[in-house]
């Protein structure tokens, strides 16, 4: 799977982040090599290994560092004459602790939103509004200090709501919750970017919670873009059919090849040759001449996990990657 | 030695109880290598973790539960870091409490930090190996090293490392004495991608080969790989023990939800209601989500549905099967 | 609120999230703002009760010196004259407590709970950050340096015989009262900062503080000291007393120069060096700090 740049699909104005040959290097370390990319309106998923020039990113489009070579705009400014104005439209809930222990959740989050240009009237009210939205009720007139990961994350997010910007940036935002946790931030994010209509770019290790949540993706390694592109696009369908059976397929099995469709058989599992839709009907006819029960059925499609690291093996970084881990253990 | 009745549902959903599993009975066919009986731990009112029993034995187990649940607390109960305030927790056929021989068979890898920044990560981890009395500490060192894939930066000191590397780090220096117990707090905190796959590689074989590894993490999708055995907690208490598809299938009052993607949901759905195990049936454009309380009768039917409907079977798909929802259900 | 859903009898209105089209203000706004958080957490206020003892019970001591002279002159009828070049040198350690607090409460935290991460990715510049705290600090010293002795000398020239006369007759004193209070403020207050800005811990900030303001007093003294006549130039010492610095600019502008060792002018360039240098010291200090 190679470099999948996609054309930019949409008009110049609507772009929410638009970079060419954006570079950045710290002495002789190169954190971004002319990365070149377009972020379109929606939820965006920013992914890549450790070192990869994630974090170099973020601060660049938050206007924070200066490129050293090339240019970005994010929300309509330049990163590199208009960092003041942009700030203004951005929002940031960083990776990191950042919340003050003392001050109550209302005050902070009515802070950002005055730092921030709001009014302080509007600030007050937005603010008690946000907090709200995110699911912190009467919490917020409490000190921050003593929250839960969980409300924790959630200031973070009001304080980068508050303000009504065009664009969120969040970087690994379901950090420390528990299961319960990430499914309601996740699904906050999802009404954020889908029902609030506030773009988001999507910081995260977990694949998951972006097939979840994310129209798009861009892929980095060692500063460079191996991939950009809707999910709809990168997640296709490949020529296979998975189908789980409660007891042993073997009988199934036979079933297709008698029908003349390749199958390969992993314990209770099979992946069935896809030629067209055809191939659904024999799969069931197979099945009732079989008597077999068929707890899974469904068109094998790339997975993001599947699209990542294909894209990491073929990048150029990768000869210069870690070792394999140890093959044994002692 | 009787036959191996391990893998049949009736012995795996007896292990799923959390009520009848006494100690000393053959895990998965081989001797359990950590017991907890009746312990509980309070502080003054408060109490952390109320009467647990449970048994550990060779493999990847997971142990689940919300924030606050007493995770922390079991796992300092686990390695001797704390003291129960009742019951007691035998490792290895010991009892765990003051016991610094035995720290010698437990590697431990928190989930907090505190890690000497000004140590380089090789000095972290040959001293964790130097703790353990090992002989050979620079081999040793360099082994783990390489299974955490730091071999090649670890002369960098750990407070200008990247999260993911500390964590890394402090996997190595669980490992560095090859302990037979092994129990990580959300091990993979910090780690891209590709690092997450490898060391859910690293868990799992380790486990193959007869250790016993206990993973504390709260991305259910990733342990769901590792292996199939859970702890659950639940407000200082264990809500279920055992292997998560039985755990659900004890669930009979929460019946299956199954997709069923086709090209004419509405007529298959009238020959599916009325199978007797159907709960429910929701009716969607190209779908129909049906509840039964049946589904190994249901799994068979639905093919056969389908060709008597005349319509094209696209996809059949258990909606709550995977351990986030066996989760949900043991914790709401 | 968005009214959709509306009928003759009933209607549903929207309270889902708003957007906001309105304006947005720019840096004098939000330097305002950071202002007044700075004022307000000097003081305490809006945090918990901990918070608020030091700061009040500084200030509550700082204003005991016109309270008392005042309060002794009324009850035994004479007036005190001119009685600040006697009060500064011995209230001047609430000062360096209170600057010592405040600056450490102020800015360290924000860097050890790495909340500057959130103020620098704002619309606001780090040195208008930096600026309102340097700012906030010195106004809250101003209301310990300056305001009690103004009160002192308004509160004297009321129980004069006649107002006015006292106050053409004394106005320089309040005139070096103003200046030297300022003074007093933005030593201390730059100097706290400086310190502040070196360290993400409050206690080693006002401890250093502290401890830099005591040692370099106790050198001073003893190095300017006439007993120590072998080499000339000795005097000279005295400028490194950064305990008493402000205190002796001061004292000269008050014309109280008898026991200074050095011209008192000498006192003044060498307060309006420490703040400078101060000043320098903490927009180095945050034009480097990384989020």
């Amino acid at each position: 799977m190679n470099a999948m740049l996609q054309e930019p699909q949409l008009t110049q104005d609507h772009l929410v982040v638009q970079t060419k040959d954006l570079s950045k290097h710290y002495g002789k370390i190169v954190a971004l090599d002319r990365a070149t990319f377009t972020i379109a309106p929606g939820c965006t998923g920013l992914l890549g290994p450790n070192g990869a020039g994630k974090s170099t990113l973020i601060k660049l489009l938050l206007g924070l560092l200066k490129p050293d070579q090339g240019e970005a705009t994010i929300a309509g400014c330049d990163v590199r004459t208009q960092p003041l104005e942009l700030r203004k439209l951005v929002g940031y809930m960083p990776e990191h602790d950042c919340l003050p222990t003392d001050w109550l959740a209302q005050d902070f989050v009515r802070y950002m939103g005055e730092l921030h240009g709001l009014p302080t009237r509007t600030a007050i009210q937005r603010a008690s509004d946000t907090l709200y939205h995110v699911g912190l009720g009467e919490e917020r007139y409490r000190a921050i200090g003593g929250f839960s990961t969980g409300m924790k994350q959630r200031v973070k997010l009001a304080q980068a709501l508050v303000h009504d910007p065009q664009v969120m940036l969040l970087d690994e935002p379901t950090n420390g919750l528990d299961p319960a946790g990430r499914d309601e931030m996740l699904a906050l994010i999802g009404r954020i970017a889908h029902e609030m209509g506030i773009n988001v770019i999507l910081s995260s290790h977990l694949l998951i919670d972006i097939e979840r949540v994310a129209d798009s993706v861009v892929i980095l390694n060692s500063g460079r873009i191996i991939a950009q592109g809707t999910l709809r696009e990168l997640m296709q369908a490949t020529p296979a059919v998975t189908v789980r059976t409660r007891e042993t397929p073997a009988l199934l099995v036979e079933a297709l090849h008698k029908r003349g469709y390749g199958v390969e058989a992993n314990g209770s599992e099979v992946q069935v040759e896809y030629r067209s839709e055809a191939t659904y009907d024999a799969i069931r006819d197979a099945a009732v001449e079989t008597k077999a029960a068929i707890v899974h059925l469904k068109r094998r499609i790339l997975s993001l996990e599947d699209i990542y690291l294909a894209g990491q093996e073929n990048s150029p970084a990768q000869a210069q990657q870690n070792g394999q881990p140890s093959a044994n253990q002692r | 030695m009787s036959a191996d009745m391990t893998g049949t549902p009736i012995a795996q959903a007896a292990m799923a109880n959390p009520h009848t599993n006494p100690s000393g009975r053959a895990y998965r066919g081989q001797p359990t290598t950590i017991e907890v009986q009746n312990v509980s731990k309070w502080y003054g009112d408060k109490v952390a973790v109320s009467d647990l029993s449970f048994a550990l034995g060779p493999g990847v187990t997971a142990l689940l539960g919300p924030n606050g649940a007493g995770k922390s607390t079991t796992i300092k109960l686990l390695t001797g870091l704390l003291r129960p305030s009742r019951g007691q927790v035998q490792v290895l056929g010991q009892s765990v409490v003051n016991n610094p021989k035995l720290y010698r068979r437990i590697g431990l890898v928190p989930e907090q930090e505190g890690l000497y920044p000004f140590l380089s990560i090789r000095q972290f981890v040959e001293l964790a190996a130097r703790l353990h009395h090992l002989s050979n500490v620079r081999e040793a060192a360099n082994a783990a090293l390489r299974i955490v894939e730091l071999f090649e930066v670890a002369d960098r000191p750990l407070g200008q490392c990247s999260k993911g590397m500390r964590q890394r780090a402090k996997i190595a220096q669980g490992l560095v004495h090859d302990p037979e117990i092994l129990i990580l707090d959300e091990p993979l905190s910090g780690a891209d991608p590709r690092q997450r796959l490898a060391m859910m590689e690293v868990f799992t074989r380790l486990g193959e080969t007869g250790k016993t590894i206990l993973i504390s993490s709260h991305i259910l999708y990733e342990v769901e790989r590792m292996g199939s055995n859970v702890l659950v907690m639940v407000n200082g208490k264990l809500a279920a023990e055992g292997d998560f598809h039985a755990i659900r299938a004890l669930m009979d009052d929460r019946p299956r939800r199954v997709r069923v993607t086709c090209s004419d949901p509405r007529t298959v759905s009238a020959f599916l209601v009325s199978l007797p195990g159907t709960r429910s049936i929701h009716v969607e454009k190209d779908s129909a989500i049906v509840e039964t309380a049946a589904p190994l009768e249901f799994h068979l039917a639905v093919p056969q549905a389908a060709q008597s409907a005349g319509a094209h079977l696209y996809g059949i798909e258990g909606l709550d099967e995977d351990l986030e929802s066996v989760f949900r259900y043991l914790v709401n | 609120m968005i009214e959709n859903n509306a009928s003759a009898n009933a209607r549903i209105i929207d309270r889902g999230y708003q957007h906001y089209d309105g304006v947005r203000l720019g840096q004098g706004h939000s330097e305002w703002v950071m202002l007044r958080a700075a004022l307000l957490r000097g003081l305490g206020l809006r945090r918990n009760f901990r918070n608020k003892i030091m700061p009040w019970l500084l200030i509550i001591i700082g204003f005991l010196p016109p309270v008392v002279i005042l309060g002794i002159q009324i009850i035994v009828g004479q007036a005190l004259a001119s009685p600040y070049a006697r009060l500064y040198p011995r209230i001047d350690v609430v000062f360096i407590l209170f600057a010592g607090l405040v600056a450490a409460d102020l800015i360290c935290a924000d860097r050890r709970e790495r909340v500057i991460s959130l103020y620098f990715s704002a619309p606001i510049t780090r040195l208008l950050y930096v600026a309102a705290q340097v700012i906030g600090l010195v106004l809250l010293l101003l209301l310990l340096t300056l305001l009690p002795y103004v009160i002192l000398f308004f509160g004297q020239a009321l129980l004069a015989p006649a107002f006015a006369t006292f106050v053409s007759n004394n106005w320089t004193d309040l005139r070096s009262v103003l200046l030297g209070g300022t003074l007093i403020a933005f030593f201390y207050g730059t100097l706290a900062m400086a310190v502040a800005s070196f360290t993400d811990r409050r206690t080693y900030a006002t401890g250093g503080f502290l401890g830099l303001v005591l040692v370099t007093g106790i050198a001073g003294g003893l190095l300017a000291s006439p007993r120590l006549q072998h080499f000339s130039g000795h005097e000279w010492f005295s400028l490194i007393d950064l305990f008493n610095l402000p205190i002796n600019a001061t004292n000269w502008l008050l014309g109280k120069t008898a026991e200074l060792p050095l011209d008192g002018v000498a006192y003044l360039w060498g307060s309006l060096a420490v703040i400078v240098i101060s000043l320098a010291l903490v927009a180095w200090r945050y034009l480097k700090v990384s989020d």
